[in-house]
């Protein structure tokens, strides 16, 4: 039995590795395109800053002379390029150059300004910005911190005057220290990423091995050949299963391994981040981790094979099982955002969240033997339905006929 | 051998084939003749194992096509109407993969590919992928797989459709030899000419019942025909002419 299967599979393999569409799907995408997506989100973020520190945003202040204490110290930071304007400046021709970027920034002190501070009363100062762009929001962004500065230092001089000392306002100092080891913001990184790759990889990675294994085999006619071997459904079956969970396997490991050298190696240097962080996985973290994504892969191998068999056309396989994609895609987006912790034991016998959690915890450290034990559990059962499934397809004549 | 015994199969609640018997003597080619839509595929396949029965049963080379598809597929050489072969694999490793499939192995399949390559003219493309093959190779090259295993019957669907003149012959050739190698050759055709010419006895099926069986001299004389066109035609006509009126 076991070389009639080997046989089926070796078939599958070979038919594969010649298929273009196949070897992309495998190796190309999850070496070559994923880790560039993953990385280009922070490339281009960490270039625009870059690019934004560069440029020293300018700001336009009218009525300048009111008060000059503040404007110096303003063009003493070097943060913002002062054009200092006289009072009834035209404000609208100033709008304009904001809106096309000629200017960041406009600022507008009032007549009287120091009297008002001499006698201590507020000061209104209005600023003009265009929120909608980055430079025009960092400049508003520098100019209140600045403000905050010169206020301080008034402030200052004004208790002092009291004989009353700053401290006053400050009856609280917060100083903050962060605990996590490098290891876990490591593990936190990689268990947003990765779960998500993995889940979604399961699905794509052998997607058209498991397409031609069913509906592509009744497309070339080749099935109706197949069934009249001597072999029993259920070898067939198992080779082809075998088939399609090896290909898929194949690319959530390639996929693992690319994007952990991508968010481990590459993004750290990309952003800055001189000291390379790591992952501490522990011997039974890493064999849950694998016996879970072994389990998952042979689950959904089972589940798109049956949906191959099961359609009339390869178009109707592709439509099923990006149906599938989609199933899976969603809870594994919405984990990928949401930080969900401590989640019923129940939750674990879900299949894909069940996936989703075990592989985030166990990437942060933070796996416990109960819910790991449930979801391979679970993912046993759901395998072993699929699987009954996918050989029912398999050996019933009116699925196999129905072309 | 094949004996068919009162074979019935019927597609939701919707009769094909009518409780229909025959049979097929080692070194004895019969053909299965009838109009598009007559049972003649659905039959093949029943006597294949991939359809199972509705009720009636055959034996196939000494085994139940019900009690025991398995031992059946193993002693039967099936050519479905389209070869179905694997395009992406060369000639060998098709071969090579159905011969494993019924338990070969080894050098000795090495060795029965190489002989049926050679037989059938393909030696050249041995290989060479099937995608790049012409319709009469890829037919040849099915044929091969049919009795990569030395089966002693073989079921051929239509065998010989859409192929030109030298690959026909290559295909009735290769019928005639497996008559003399004293296989049950049992193949469904609407090429009237080619049945008379090749088989020894025939069947015409029409409307999922066999309306005649025996010798085309005996088919033809038991209606007063000429040719085996004009039995079959007569057939054909007959039964079109019961349901017209069973419907009228």
């Amino acid at each position: 039995m076991w070389a009639k299967i080997r046989a089926v599979w070796v078939r599958e393999m070979l038919d594969s590795v010649r298929d273009k569409r196949t070897l992309y799907m495998m190796i190309l995408l999850p070496i070559v395109l994923m880790p560039v997506m993953t990385l280009i989100g922070p490339f281009m973020t960490v270039r625009q800053q870059e690019s934004l520190a560069e440029e020293v945003p300018v700001a336009a202040v009218v009525g300048a002379e009111h008060l000059p204490e503040l404007v110096g110290l303003i063009e003493a930071s070097g943060a913002l390029a002062i054009e200092r304007l006289p009072a009834g400046a035209d404000i609208p021709a100033l709008e304009e150059r904001l809106r096309e970027g000629d200017l960041h920034l406009i600022v507008a002190l009032p007549a009287g300004a120091v009297d008002r501070l001499v006698a201590e009363q507020p000061v209104e100062i209005q600023i003009v910005v265009e929120a909608g762009t980055r430079r025009s929001a960092m400049a508003a962004e520098i100019f209140r911190a600045l403000l905050g500065r010169y206020g301080e230092q008034l402030v200052g001089m004004r208790l002092a005057q009291r004989g009353l000392s700053q401290e006053l306002l400050e009856p609280f100092v917060v100083q903050a220290r962060d605990i996590t080891p490098r290891e876990r913001l490591a593990g936190q990184l990689l268990g947003m990423m990765v779960p998500f790759f993995v889940v979604v990889w399961a699905v794509a990675g052998g997607m058209y091995t498991a397409i031609d294994a069913g509906a592509g085999e009744k497309e070339r006619n080749s099935l109706e050949c197949l069934i009249m071997t001597p072999v029993p459904g259920v070898a067939l079956v198992a080779g082809k299963f075998l088939a399609v969970s090896t290909v898929s396997f194949v690319a959530v490991l390639l996929l693992i391994a690319s994007t952990s050298v991508s968010l481990l190696y590459l993004l750290p240097r990309i952003i800055g981040v001189t000291d390379m962080i790591s992952v501490q996985l522990t011997v039974g973290g890493l064999a849950a981790l694998v016996a879970t994504m072994a389990l998952f892969v042979g689950l959904v191998s089972a589940v798109q094979l049956a949906m191959s068999v099961f359609s009339k056309s390869f178009r109707e396989a592709q439509a099923y099982v990006t149906a599938l994609m989609f199933a899976v895609m969603f809870p594994a987006m919405y984990l990928m955002f949401v930080e969900e912790t401590g989640a019923a034991l129940w939750t674990y016998l879900i299949p894909v969240l069940n996936v989703l959690l075990v592989c985030r915890e166990v990437l942060m450290g933070a796996a416990a033997l109960a819910p790991v034990l449930v979801t391979l559990g679970s993912l046993v059962v759901w395998l072993a339905l699929a699987f009954w499934l996918a050989v029912r397809a398999f050996t019933h004549e009116r699925v196999l006929f129905r072309t | 051998m094949i004996e068919v015994k009162g074979l019935e199969k019927e597609y939701r609640g919707r009769p094909v084939v009518k409780g229909i018997s025959f049979d097929v003597q080692p070194g004895e080619v019969v053909g299965l003749i009838g109009p598009n839509g007559a049972g003649k595929t659905t039959t093949l396949r029943m006597l294949a194992t991939t359809l199972r029965p509705s009720r009636g049963t055959a034996i196939v080379a000494g085994y139940d096509i019900v009690q025991e598809p398995l031992q059946v597929r193993a002693h039967v050489g099936v050519l479905p109407t389209d070869p179905g072969l694997y395009g992406r694999l060369t000639a060998a490793e098709n071969l090579r993969f159905y011969g494993q499939l019924c338990g070969l192995g080894g050098a000795a399949l090495e060795r029965r590919i190489d002989e049926l390559l050679a037989w059938l003219g393909l030696a050249g493309a041995k290989h060479q992928r099937v995608d790049e093959f012409s319709k009469g190779m890829r037919q040849k090259l099915a044929l091969a797989r049919a009795v990569i295993h030395d089966p002693q019957v073989l079921i051929l669907d239509e065998p010989t459709v859409g192929l030109d003149v030298l690959a026909s012959r290559a295909v009735i050739n290769f019928i005639q030899e497996s008559r003399q190698a004293g296989r049950s050759v049992l193949f469904s055709s609407h090429y009237l000419l080619e049945a008379d010419r090749v088989c020894d006895r025939v069947a015409i099926i029409v409307g999922g019942e066999i309306c005649a069986f025996g010798t085309p001299q005996d088919v033809c004389r038991a209606v007063g025909a000429a040719t085996l066109e004009d039995a079959f035609a007569h057939w054909v006509e007959l039964r079109a002419g019961e349901v017209s009126r069973r419907v009228g």
